[in-house]
């Protein structure tokens, strides 16, 4: 492997007016939505499929880039400042990276347990 | 509607796979298995890289994998492409991401086949089920 991969599906909501960037949206939300992309990051931050489907300006698209990018690219170890942040924001979505990297750790520790 | 919970995945739950995952996030729940590097078929050898083979299953139905033909002939051969263009799609963006990922240079002449089986999505009340709407599809093509 080069690097590993992590991913998210954003789409653009238009609510009461306003322009919303949903991570993760439901499937009411994505019959809603005026926009959906999914974007994959490498783990060295690098993007690696974007696929977006309705209209979008590039605004919206770079709002949803920064979405994506930090859900996906966000250092878990890295930002102790906010570890215990659990007033953060509602719709921030799961971090990923941190995701993957603890599925493999216990994963690992369970395979070399017997050493 | 399914309430958006963390995401879950086991790897390794394949035994027989060279590997395994099983990821479930927002109502959704996919199977992955990796194979290779395997002899690819001639059509698919290339000589300086492996070529990524990747499978998509959907939940309901053989999404294009002709499995039907020999059973419904001709006729159901036009169906069942088109209903395989979604997972067609979903393949060709997935290969050209994992090609990118995997060092395809260190082996030259070999497959990696992909499969990915989509075991749940999730219910959306505002819409026919695939099962649904394959029967919709298909109830005419029968007679």
């Amino acid at each position: 492997m080069r690097a590993t991969a992590t991913s998210t599906v954003a789409a653009v909501v238009f609510q009461d007016g306003a322009r919303r960037v949903v991570v993760d949206p439901a499937p009411k939300e994505l019959a809603a939505a005026r926009s959906v992309h999914v974007l994959a990051f490498t783990s060295h931050d690098e993007l690696l499929l974007a696929e977006s489907e309705g209209d979008f300006s590039v605004e919206e698209w770079d709002d949803v880039y920064d979405a994506a990018a930090k859900i996906c690219c966000q250092s878990g170890a890295g930002n102790a400042d906010t570890a215990m942040d659990l007033d953060g924001p509602a719709n921030a979505g799961p971090d990923m990276r941190q995701f993957l990297s603890s599925t493999l750790e216990a994963k690992v520790a369970a395979d070399l347990y017997w050493k | 509607m399914p309430a958006i919970t963390a995401p879950e995945a086991a790897l390794s739950v394949l035994p027989r796979a060279d590997g395994s995952a099983k990821y479930s996030y927002a109502g959704y729940t996919v199977t992955a298995s990796v194979n290779g590097p395997i002899e690819a078929q001639r059509k698919d050898e290339h000589a300086q890289e492996a070529y990524v083979d990747v499978i998509v299953r959907p939940a309901a139905g053989v999404g294009g994998e002709c499995l039907d033909i020999a059973r419904y002939g001709a006729l159901l051969l036009t169906t069942a492409f088109y209903i395989g263009t979604r997972e067609r799609h979903l393949e060709s963006l997935l290969q050209s991401s994992l090609s990118q990922l995997i060092l395809v240079k260190n082996f030259p002449r070999m497959l990696i086949q992909v499969v990915l089986q989509v075991e749940a999505v999730p219910d959306n009340d505002y819409e026919n089920t695939k099962l649904v709407q394959a029967s919709l599809v298909r109830a005419p093509s029968y007679r």
